[in-house]
């Protein structure tokens, strides 16, 4: 099967930019490779400040590599596209506070060109989307401030969803949410992808998480790759003791 | 043995304008000495609320509506503001979740911590200095002078907690209510947390009242647990019995949620 997802060489260094002129440039990623062929879960492990939302932000262009390439469906990625999607850690900050959840749904949709302003068909398809994720269409005229984290994580989705990407990237979905409301989310992000066909980046720190539904995973460290191999690869025998250790704390 | 804690139908209330919310309803929890015990549920279930109640730091618009608490045989409402101050930080101390919030960003780890040595030992500064590097040691931090002599923004999230528990222990408290202190770290830093954390209650001997929404921490660490939910005590049990025969439909779907995701 062909690869969905290519990434070449990819870097990034965070230029040290300091009014005294002493800040060390920051090497967030280096030397990135990895593949990804389509309708799989690829997962992305480490620690905190290893650099997996930088990889995240990387792959869809929200920020530019240093150097490297990312290239989906045999395009380089050189804008937001909306085939790729993320959907980010914090629902609290990724909707806005002020705008009623119509509206931020439907932002996608314009922004895209895929639906005209006033068009009629918008309402139908937004109260599809929240169907979809397990929601009422009476949320479509409240405010992100009425509803609960798990709650604003399924608008998150919902609008991810909005313009029918192939590629989800999810920077680590569940993570500030229950641990029985990320058993519900998960249950969710899996229907989803069955239904839709979707292929999902799906970055965490939790790798009991990870090996419940991953087809493979890339484990970072200090921003460098340790190690890339298949789900069961990595529990069975894992390589770089890193992994190891990993896999130790999570017991 | 000796009983440290024992709440008794606590009741706590918000209360906004007219509206009257329940947040802790007939909780009851009792608590042995040198005793581990994690206080589990979702979150607005009610656990750092009681845990709050019982010295009276609640928000401003709770109020605790009935109930008892003692604390060593102590009755702790009959208690003045006085002689909870007293008590605060001091055989009582607390742990929360975001260290960062509760570390001055202006002062030095090592001024932080002394300046809560000197108000609870009364000794000189010389002694407390002393004493500032031992509490940093027992916390495991290589080099506690260098570490020490730099600010809070300048240590890594797991770093801040062990300058937190640090500042915990400076008193040598008899009991320690831990609220979610590691569900910000990431799992390798959670694992040590939690050794480290059971090391020096083995040590020190204190006990430990451990708030999370996380069960696979109960598996490590509780002799006992406590499962709320909506105000509520729904479930209390030994630890093994709590993972092995869940009675409550909360707890079991707590523990569901554990078998599912919370374990490898």
């Amino acid at each position: 099967m062909k690869n969905l997802l290519e990434v070449k060489n990819l870097s990034k260094i965070y230029k040290g930019n300091s009014f005294f002129g002493n800040a060390k440039d920051v090497k967030a990623l280096n030397d990135i490779n990895f593949t990804l062929k389509p309708y799989e879960i690829l997962s992305v492990i480490g620690e905190s400040g290893c650099g997996k939302s930088t990889l995240a932000k990387l792959l869809i262009k929200l920020i530019t590599p240093s150097s490297g390439q990312v290239i989906y469906d045999t395009r380089i990625i050189e804008k937001l596209t909306k085939d790729v999607q993320i959907i980010f850690q914090n629902p609290y900050q990724s909707l806005s506070p002020r705008m009623r959840i119509r509206d931020l749904m439907a932002e996608p949709l314009f922004i895209h060109h895929i639906a005209k302003k006033n068009s009629k068909d918008i309402n139908n398809r937004l109260e599809e989307l929240l169907k979809m994720v397990g929601m009422e269409k009476d949320a479509l005229e409240r405010f992100p401030h009425q509803f609960s984290g798990g709650q604003r994580q399924r608008i998150c989705i919902a609008r991810a969803l909005a313009c029918e990407p192939k590629l989800l990237i999810l920077d680590e979905p569940i993570s500030s949410l229950d641990l029985t409301i990320q058993v519900k989310m998960l249950d969710l992000f899996l229907e989803l992808k069955k239904k839709l066909g979707l292929t999902y980046i799906f970055i965490s720190h939790n790798l009991a998480v990870v090996k419940k539904i991953a087809d493979s995973i890339l484990i970072l460290k200090e921003g460098e790759l340790v190690e890339n191999n298949r789900t069961s690869e990595i529990f069975v025998s894992p390589k770089h003791p890193y992994t190891k250790k990993l896999i130790e704390a999570a017991k | 043995m000796k009983k440290i804690l024992e709440v008794k139908n606590l009741s706590v209330e918000f209360r906004i304008e007219e509206k009257r919310i329940e947040a802790v309803r007939n909780f009851t929890l009792d608590m042995e000495e040198k005793e581990i015990i994690v206080l589990a549920g979702e979150s607005g279930s009610g656990k750092t609320i009681a845990s709050l109640a019982l010295t009276r730091i609640l928000p401003a618009l709770a109020k605790i509506t009935a109930g008892e608490a003692y604390f060593e045989g102590k009755d702790l409402f009959l208690k003045t503001e006085i002689e909870l101050q007293a008590l605060r930080g001091a055989k009582i101390s607390y742990i929360f979740q975001e260290p960062l919030v509760y570390l001055n960003p202006v002062f030095k780890i090592s001024e932080q911590l002394k300046e809560t040595i000197i108000y609870h030992d009364k000794i000189s500064p010389e002694e407390a200095n002393k004493r500032m590097l031992e509490l940093l040691n027992l916390v495991k931090i290589i080099d506690p002078e260098t570490v020490g002599n730099i600010y809070p923004h300048q240590l890594s999230g797991g770093m801040n907690q062990r300058v937190f528990i640090a500042l915990a222990l400076a008193s040598n408290p008899k009991l320690i209510i831990a609220d979610e202190p590691t569900t910000a770290l990431d799992v390798i830093t959670e694992a040590q947390i939690l050794e480290m954390l059971k090391d020096l209650q083995n040590k020190l001997g204190f006990s430990l009242l451990f708030i999370t929404h996380n069960l696979s921490i109960a598996k490590k660490i509780a002799n006992r647990v406590f499962i709320m939910h909506r105000g509520e005590i729904v479930e209390s049990e030994k630890t093994a019995e709590i993972f092995n025969s869940p009675k409550h439909i909360h707890t079991k779907e707590l523990v569901y949620a554990y078998e599912k995701i919370g374990k490898l």
